[in-house]
C-alpha cells in the first residue's frame, strides 16, 4: 500500500474529521451541559489527543496542497477544515473527487 | 506597495498567533503552580461575613468558630460514596453554618456548645439523592434559608476538630482538586498557535513564489 501525498492527507482529515466530531459533541457537552467532574475527567484525553493531531493534519494539508499548487486562500480553507466537524471529512471527499485515487 | 502589505499582514497575524501561544503557555504554567493559602487560624468573622459570598482567596482558609449546634444532618453520597454527619451551627454572634463534623457514626450526634476549627469549602452545587427527614442531597446553606430567620453564612466549614472532641473521623480536606490532563492540553495549543505562526510566514512566501510566476 502506498502512502503518498494524497493517501497521508487523506488519513489525517479522516482522523482529524473523527477527532472534531468527539470534541464537539461528546467532550463538550460533558464540560459545558453535563457539568460531570468523573465524565469530565474520562473525556479529558478527547481535547489533548485533538491537540496533538491537529498539526499534523495541517502539516499534511499544506504539503499536499502546496504541491498541487493551490492558491493561498484555498490552502487555508483546507486547514480550517480541520477545526469543524464535518468539514475535513468533506474537504476529505472534495479532494478524492478531484485528484482521484 | 503590495509587498509591505503582505508583510504587515502577515506580521500582524504571526504577532497574534505568538501571543495566544504565550497566552497558553502561562495558563500551563499556572496549572503547575501550587495553591497556596494562609494557613493560619482566624475568626471566621475577620475572613468572611454572613451573607457573602465565596470568593477564591477564602476557599481553604483555616477559621475558628464558637457557638452551638442547633441541629444534625446525614449528607450520602459524598466522596467514596460516603456519608458525611453535618451540624448546623448557630455561632455567638447570631448567624448559621453548616459544619461537617466528620465520617457518619451510628450513633446521635450531640447538640450543644461548641468550638471549631475547620477549613472553608465552597458550598456544594450538585445534588446527591434527595434531601428527606434528617438527611441533606447537599452540603450547601441554601437549604436552610426557609430553616431559620438568622443569616447563613454561604460556605461550609469542614471540621478539623471539636472543642469537646465528640472522636469523629475528620474528613480529609482537599484543596483545589485539579482536573489532570490540562497541562497537556494547554501546551497542545501552544504547539497549534507557534504552527500557525511559521505557517501564515511560509504562505506569505509562498503567495509571493505563486505571484513571481505568475509575472
Amino acid at each position: 500500500m502506498k502512502f503518498d501525498l494524497l493517501s497521508r492527507y487523506r488519513f489525517m482529515a479522516i482522523v482529524a474529521g473523527v477527532m472534531s466530531l468527539l470534541l464537539w459533541f461528546v467532550y463538550m457537552p460533558v464540560k459545558y451541559i453535563l457539568n460531570n467532574d468523573s465524565l469530565h475527567q474520562a473525556t479529558i484525553w478527547i481535547p489533548m489527543v485533538h491537540g496533538y493531531l491537529y498539526p499534523i493534519y495541517v502539516l499534511f494539508a499544506i504539503q499536499f496542497s502546496v504541491a498541487k499548487r493551490w492558491k493561498t486562500l484555498n490552502i487555508l480553507g483546507l486547514i480550517l477544515a480541520g477545526t469543524l466537524p464535518i468539514a475535513s471529512i468533506w474537504a476529505e471527499r472534495y479532494v478524492v473527487r478531484k485528484y482521484g485515487q | 506597495m503590495k509587498k509591505f502589505w503582505q508583510w504587515l499582514g502577515t506580521a500582524l497575524l504571526v504577532a497574534i498567533f505568538l501571543s495566544l501561544a504565550n497566552w497558553q503557555w502561562n495558563r500551563a504554567a499556572e496549572l503547575k503552580k501550587p495553591i497556596e493559602v494562609d494557613q493560619s487560624i482566624a475568626p471566621i468573622d475577620s475572613v468572611i461575613a454572613p451573607n457573602d459570598s465565596v470568593t477564591d482567596s477564602i476557599i481553604g482558609r483555616k477559621v475558628s468558630v464558637a457557638g452551638e449546634f442547633v441541629s444534625n444532618w446525614i449528607a450520602p453520597g459524598q466522596a467514596e460514596n460516603k456519608t458525611w454527619d453535618v451540624g448546623l451551627f448557630k455561632t455567638e454572634d447570631n448567624a448559621m453554618i453548616l459544619v461537617v463534623r466528620g465520617f457518619h457514626k451510628n450513633e446521635i450526634p450531640q447538640l450543644g456548645k461548641s468550638k471549631i476549627v475547620g477549613y472553608l469549602v465552597p458550598p456544594q452545587s450538585k445534588n446527591v439523592g434527595e434531601s428527606k427527614d434528617n438527611q441533606i442531597n447537599r452540603v450547601d446553606s441554601a437549604l436552610f434559608v426557609t430553616k431559620t430567620e438568622l443569616p447563613l453564612y454561604a460556605p461550609f466549614i469542614q471540621a478539623i476538630s471539636e472543642d469537646p472532641d465528640m472522636g469523629y473521623q475528620q474528613v480529609p480536606f482537599e484543596l483545589g482538586k485539579k482536573v489532570p490532563g490540562f497541562y497537556w492540553q494547554h501546551i497542545s495549543y501552544v504547539v497549534i498557535w507557534f504552527l500557525f505562526a511559521l505557517t501564515a510566514i511560509y504562505l506569505m512566501i509562498y503567495q509571493r513564489r505563486l505571484d513571481k510566476v505568475a509575472q
